[in-house]
């Protein structure tokens, strides 16, 4: 049974449209005062966003992409925020998230589009520029994008020009979004993978298991379950190993579809294998972390 | 004198009309952005290059679906209004056959409304060499002609092979 994968992709302001309009909140981290995005106040309060959404929206629903709505998952995110206040590490600390990392990791968006827009003004006439910008959650590259400004006028208003914008600019979009769809098809979805030891276990990347080092036969493995073995060792280390831009297949061998974790789990399967017990961790949609020697 | 005529006899009997009408382009036009429309649709001026100064109906909307499928729309003269890639990525003779089944139905009429009820406006007509640029505004009805498209299976959906 081949299960198709559902893209979720969710259109947010961009950060510089949160500040510019004061959608942002603060908070103080280590002293210094951080701003994040503050997207439940920007949908609140901005009928133009909601406008530009809403168009955006309907492009994308006739391309057979509905957006997840930003709104209902912000209302999600809020009731599952209760439950993680109630969650502390071991050592006292709390989970540390932006808004934007929590509608990544909860919304399970596998892009998220980031738009903007600033008014020009010329004497009597205005023009707006539009920018959009989608991201890979997974990756947080930059995968699509497109800006411009359109012509001139005198009267028009605001939400006609934002909704002229994003009908102007989403062909190209879409176009480009293709091209990353069709690289994800035939060269897989790029993650990163992290292996590190806990630093009570008795073995480490170099020990010999059989006649090869570890590090050598997860490399090996990497290289047997990346898509056309393709993966790049950034940094090794008798304690670590550090994996990027490694494409894993969008479906496994039983044709569901694949994520992070789920395809992580199969090298820990082998590392259990060879007796070596180890713990699987998430950063995001696109970071896996496994800790050998231990839970 | 008479193998000259009967020479001429046989230069007579060479159907020219079948012979140019198979020299002469499916279509030759060019789009470039004319509006900024609703979602889903195209507001472009085609242009299209005729031996003749009046072009039919017919004619304008074949040259506009083939127009944007092959040739694309260019960005209007500021650019500021982006112009699109040709919806199908290839030449139209690899898609021959599909094109002259889908002209054959009256179908094809409903992807493309004439602006202006087909008025033509100041300087829609060039004379071009030996031939006409006639121009027309053109509504192309893009969303309802790429699921069409997609749904034939000529061009890929963006969830096609998910």
């Amino acid at each position: 049974m081949v299960v198709v994968w559902v893209w979720a992709i969710a259109v947010v302001p961009s950060d510089y449209y949160c500040q510019q309009h004061g959608y942002y909140m603060s908070s103080v981290v280590d002293g210094k005062t951080e701003r994040y995005p503050d997207y439940q106040k920007a949908l609140q309060n901005d009928f133009e966003l909601n406008t530009a959404i809403t168009v955006m929206g309907q492009i994308m629903a006739d391309r057979g992409f509905p957006l997840k709505l930003l709104e209902q998952e912000i209302k999600t995110i809020n009731e599952q925020d209760a439950e993680d206040e109630m969650l502390t590490s071991k050592s006292g600390g709390e989970i540390a998230e932006t808004p934007y990392d929590r509608l990544k990791k909860k919304a399970k968006c596998d892009i998220i589009l980031q738009l903007g827009w600033k008014i020009n003004h010329f004497g009597p006439r205005y023009s707006l520029t539009f920018n959009l910008q989608g991201i890979d959650a997974y990756t947080n590259k930059q995968i699509v994008a497109c800006q411009g400004t359109g012509e001139p006028t005198y009267s028009a208003e605001l939400p006609i020009l934002i909704e002229e914008s994003v009908v102007n600019n989403l062909e190209t979009f879409n176009y480009q979004l293709q091209n990353h769809f069709n690289d994800m098809m035939a060269n897989g979805r790029e993650v990163s993978v992290n292996i590190k030891r806990w630093d009570n276990a008795p073995f480490d990347l170099e020990t010999e298991f059989g006649d090869r080092e570890l590090g050598e036969i997860i490399e090996d493995w990497m290289a047997d379950n990346t898509v056309s073995g393709r993966f790049n060792t950034v940094d090794a280390t008798e304690n670590m190993l550090v994996f990027q831009q490694v494409r894993i297949p969008l479906y496994d061998e039983r044709g569901r579809a694949n994520d992070t974790r789920r395809w992580s789990r199969g090298l820990v399967n082998m590392l259990k294998g060879l007796g070596i017990t180890s713990k699987l961790t998430t950063k995001g949609l696109g970071q896996a972390s496994i800790i050998i020697g231990g839970k | 004198m008479r193998i000259l005529l009967t020479l001429l006899l046989a230069l007579s009997m060479i159907p020219f009309n079948s012979y140019s009408k198979s020299k002469e382009p499916p279509f030759h036009c060019e789009l470039e952005m004319a509006e900024i429309g609703k979602a889903g649709t195209v507001v472009a001026k085609l242009w299209v290059y005729s031996k003749s100064k009046k072009i039919n109906e017919e004619t304008i909307i074949k040259n506009a679906i083939l127009g944007i499928c092959f040739n694309g729309v260019q960005p209007n003269e500021s650019r500021r209004m982006r112009g699109m890639r040709p919806l199908i990525e290839g030449v139209y003779e690899d898609y021959k056959d599909y094109f002259e089944n889908f002209f054959s139905s009256q179908d094809y009429q409903r992807f493309v409304r004439i602006g202006l009820d087909g008025y033509a406006e100041q300087g829609d007509l060039i004379k071009v060499k030996k031939q006409y640029k006639v121009g027309r505004i053109v509504v192309i009805h893009l969303s309802d002609l790429r699921k069409r498209l997609e749904d034939d299976n000529v061009i890929r959906s963006l969830t096609n092979g998910f």
